[in-house]
């Protein structure tokens, strides 16, 4: 009897995948159809000619993008991956630390240090007594590139230099033993060997950059309309819904074939974000030039990745500018009052939105989609690596929303559900639904690899030690998996968080997340709506950089384990 | 009396029959040991009688009853795995507790019974170590301990020794040898090497093919191989094909010449014209012709090798045959000499 319900329950893998399968079908291929069907009813509304225009800029701002990463990105890999210095670690944690910051704190950030209001402006105005801004650096093309600069930095750090330093230096050692010099043990051993990790990680970087919105938007302004900007305006300015939705089969199209060549690339490597982290073959810069590489790369970093965040941080307790309406000289200092002013409801407009309102949301939906998505990704990633028999079309199914891009999918959802009774009676779900879908991705590739690499025979010596089939898998498996569904439900939690582009489309006016909250902010006059964006976008920051010293910990934790 | 029987097991893995009719017995107090080459499906035969496999057909019976109903986790029977699958997120001792909580034995007796196991084993220092920290050793002796704490019905090893170095396993050898005397449990002991065959085993069951083509003590194993494959498997490689003159006396034709009387115990086992073998024990190596001898063939040593304690001879006979003896002095290439064999020196095995 008990032999044939455990055999049952072994023979319904369909328990397994089916729920999240449904899942995806009802909330990703359901909003694409709906998109291809407006798209294709109404061809009327499509000028064909004009998706050329966005088509190019948006190759052509991502390939130079990763150009740019990729030349400020190496070096700082072989830094990582070469030498020792201090403040490595936490160097380390903060050149993460922009990769999973919401695009709409970064645009706050770079907003604060060279805006119109930023502090290198007011700097400068101050010296110079000029009256308007001398620097101009937003709504401009040079702001796109350094902010994805900013943002993808870490991914090439990460992934070339782990798989440099995890690169045997006996390799490079017995190059030099048979007579090459350092510059040709470089050329034909070391580079030979990353190609393929530069490749991948360039190719990463690539796909960011091309599906990248928040930032484009934000900080590129109306002239920079990337596929992303334009299926935005398309459909919520001009509400030219099968121009949109033209654009986002083209966006799909080219994510796809750019996430195949990755896999291509990448295929049967490892290319971990949080890889294991050991010492060996890094020391100490000696030569003078050693040294000036390794203090050169540092400082840039900092220039790129930390002091804008310095600069939004202290603009949110630093007041400098006459609030709104004010036209006296203020007195500039310390002040509290921007993180205060987000708990008191100033105009007494029932469109107003406290702030306050938009942390809770922005709380809430990320709690839904860290549950949703790790129930899920834990049920796929059970079903991938028990069921190799299915891997095969499961696989690129679910990875497919990773490929689609925030705006699409939100752009699927309004269509799809608009104006249904779903839409009127469950809209709160939709938001953390649509996070799941792009949360769920990553939450799976955290959890497949540790579940695959746990033997069989852990669970069968448990079961001859006399523990059910239930208390097996409780008593070994959960507790092995353990750190990687925290770690997945930190990435869920963190996505969630800072997801701009789908929640633009579909959180209510009156229910914003903190992004859209910042967004709006940003957008409005005077000082005190500034001030709060500014405090709002350092509540996420530290969220983020809570999350990600969590994360860290979580995998130097794994390194120990075996 | 604790018994377990396995009888007529088959099993098929990727389309082809892997055991095909497998059935042997252990009784308590005796270790088997299963030797056969890798691949040969020693280990699936540990895997169905633990439960986590399933045959195709026949029966495992413990104390006379049919266990194929029984779960793995129900059959109380322990299995130490090659690769030792410890736990590697419990420390030893939790990993040595694991079964004796899964069968609800109060706190401290599990502390008491944990202490025993490890002192069984010498471990009792490493008791809240990881086991990620230990060497190969060191995990070999935990597995062993886990093991055997929950005091399990029949133990089964699969290969435990395999993974270590040379000197290490025959330091484990001995203590595991000691170990199972101590017990008393029921072992199976799967390995693919004869050597700790002969000094962990009891008895010996041979598997080839799918099934067993031999089994019994030790000792009668080695002195009489039941075919070639055993005694090309125990390493005895000494063997002169052969056909049978007559039966009283037993006369043997070889390429060699003919060969006897044999030992009277083979007069019953083989009819004239049947075709036989000779296997000619390493230690026969005698020059000199004594009344008993039973033939003479001129030989020449090719090679002589040190081997510590004695030499290894190559001889070249008749036909260009190369037999291995071992000699307690060396002896020089070229030599040319004659093998006197006696009855005993010669084992006759049918084919």
């Amino acid at each position: 009897m008990v032999r044939g319900l455990v055999k049952a329950f072994k023979s319904s893998g369909v328990l397994l995948w089916g729920a999240p399968l449904a899942l995806l079908l009802v909330f990703f291929f359901v909003p694409m159809a709906a998109i291809l069907k407006v798209m294709f009813e109404r061809s009327g509304a499509i000028v064909f000619t004009d998706t050329l225009r966005p088509l190019g800029f948006t190759f052509y701002q991502a390939a130079l993008s990763t150009v740019l990463t990729l030349l400020l990105g190496l070096p700082a890999a072989y830094v990582f991956a070469r030498y020792d210095f201090p403040g490595k670690h936490l160097m380390r944690t903060l050149n993460m630390l922009p990769f999973i910051l919401p695009t709409v704190v970064t645009a706050a950030a770079f907003n604060a240090l060279l805006g119109p209001r930023g502090w290198v402006n007011l700097l400068l105005m101050q010296i110079t007594g000029l009256q308007v801004p001398p620097v101009t650096f937003l709504n401009t093309f040079t702001a796109i590139l350094v902010a994805h600069v900013f943002y993808n930095l870490a991914i090439i750090i990460r992934v070339v230099g782990s798989a440099w330093s995890q690169l045997d230096p006996r390799l490079e050692n017995s190059a030099r033993v048979l007579g090459a010099s350092p510059r040709r043990a470089f050329r034909e051993v070391i580079f030979p060997i990353l190609r393929r990790p530069i490749l991948s990680a360039a190719l990463l970087v690539f796909l960011f950059d091309f599906t990248s919105f928040g930032v484009i938007l934000m900080l590129g302004g109306a002239g920079f309309a990337t596929l992303e900007v334009a299926i935005y305006s398309q459909a919520l300015h001009f509400l030219n819904l099968p121009m949109a939705g033209l654009l986002s089969v083209m966006q799909l199209a080219s994510t796809l074939i750019i996430l195949l060549l990755y896999g291509r690339v990448s295929h049967g490597e490892d290319v971990p974000l949080f890889p294991r982290l050991h010492g060996e073959g890094t020391r100490k810069p000696r030569t003078l030039l050693e040294k000036w590489i390794v203090a050169s790369v540092i400082v840039l970093l900092f220039l790129f990745q930390v002091l804008p965040l310095l600069a939004l941080a202290g603009r949110s307790v630093i007041r400098v500018e006459a609030e709104r309406g004010q036209r006296t000289e203020v007195q500039a200092g310390f002040t509290l009052d921007y993180y205060r002013e987000l708990f008191i409801n100033r105009q007494q407009s029932i469109f107003y939105v406290p702030p306050s309102r938009a942390v809770v949301n922005s709380m809430r939906y990320a709690g839904i989609t860290t549950v949703i998505s790790v129930t899920a990704g834990t049920l796929l990633a059970y079903a991938l690596v028990k069921r190799p028999r299915i891997r095969r079309w499961l696989d690129p199914l679910v990875m497919l929303p990773f490929g689609a891009s925030a705006v699409t999918l939100g752009l699927g959802f309004i269509i799809a559900f608009n104006g249904t009774r779903l839409s009127s009676t469950s809209l709160p779900w939709l938001v953390p639904l649509a996070h799941s879908l792009i949360a769920m991705p990553f939450v799976l590739r955290t959890i497949q690899p540790v579940l695959a690499s746990l033997p069989e025979s852990l669970r069968q010596s448990a079961a001859v030690l006399g523990a059910s089939p239930l208390r097996a898998w409780w008593e070994v498996e959960v507790k092995l998996i353990s750190r990687s569904l925290l770690a997945g439900g930190l990435f869920a939690f963190t996505i969630s968080l800072g997801e701009f582009g789908a929640t633009s489309f579909i959180s209510r006016p009156e229910n914003p997340t903190l992004p859209v909250a910042i967004f709006r902010y940003l957008g409005q006059p005077g000082g005190l709506n500034y001030g709060q964006a500014m405090a709002m976008a350092t509540i996420l920051i530290l969220i983020c950089a809570i999350s990600i010293a969590l994360l860290e910990r979580l995998s130097h934790a794994f390194v120990g384990n075996d | 009396m604790d018994k377990l029987e396995v009888v007529n097991l088959h099993k098929m893995f990727e389309g082809a029959p892997l055991l095909n009719g497998v059935s042997f017995s252990v009784e308590a107090g005796e270790t088997l040991c299963l030797l056969g080459s890798s691949g040969s499906g020693k280990s699936t035969i540990l895997r169905i009688i633990a439960g986590i496999e399933t045959q195709d057909s026949g029966s495992v019976f413990w104390n006379g009853a049919d266990i194929s109903g029984i779960p793995v986790h129900r059959r109380r029977f322990g299995l130490m795995f090659q690769d030792y699958a410890l736990f590697p997120h419990l420390t030893v001792s939790e990993n040595v507790a694991f079964g004796l909580r899964m069968q609800r034995v109060p706190r401290a007796q599990v502390e008491i019974h944990v202490r025993e196991a490890l002192e069984r084993v010498n471990m009792t220092a490493f008791s809240s170590r990881r086991v990620t920290d230990l060497s190969g050793g060191e995990q070999q002796r935990v597995a062993l301990a886990r093991a055997l704490a929950p005091r399990p019905h029949l133990l089964m090893l699969d290969e435990p020794l395999a993974a270590l170095d040379r000197s290490l396993r025959v330091e484990l050898q001995e203590e595991l040898r000691e170990l199972l005397h101590q017990t008393g449990i029921p072992a199976i002991y799967v390995t693919h090497d004869q050597e700790e065959a002969i000094l962990l085993g009891d008895r010996l069951a041979l598997l080839h093919d799918g099934r067993i083509v031999q089994s019994g003590p030790t000792e009668e194993v080695y002195r009489q191989p039941a075919n070639t494959w055993v005694a090309h498997f125990l390493g005895m490689t000494n063997l002169l094909e052969g056909r049978v003159l007559g039966s009283n006396p037993l006369m043997v034709a070889t390429d060699c010449g003919e060969i006897g009387p044999l030992s009277p115990e083979y007069t019953g086992l083989s009819a004239p014209g049947q075709k036989v073998y000779l296997l000619i024990k390493p230690a026969a190596l005698k020059f000199d012709p004594t009344p008993s001898s039973i033939c003479s063939i001129s030989g020449e040593v090719a090679d002589s090798r040190f081997l510590g304690d004695h030499y290894r001879v190559f001889l070249r006979v008749c036909s260009d045959t190369i037999m291995e003896f071992t000699s307690s002095e060396p002896l020089p290439q070229g030599r040319k000499l004659s093998l006197n064999l006696q009855p005993d020196d010669v084992v006759l095995i049918r084919e």
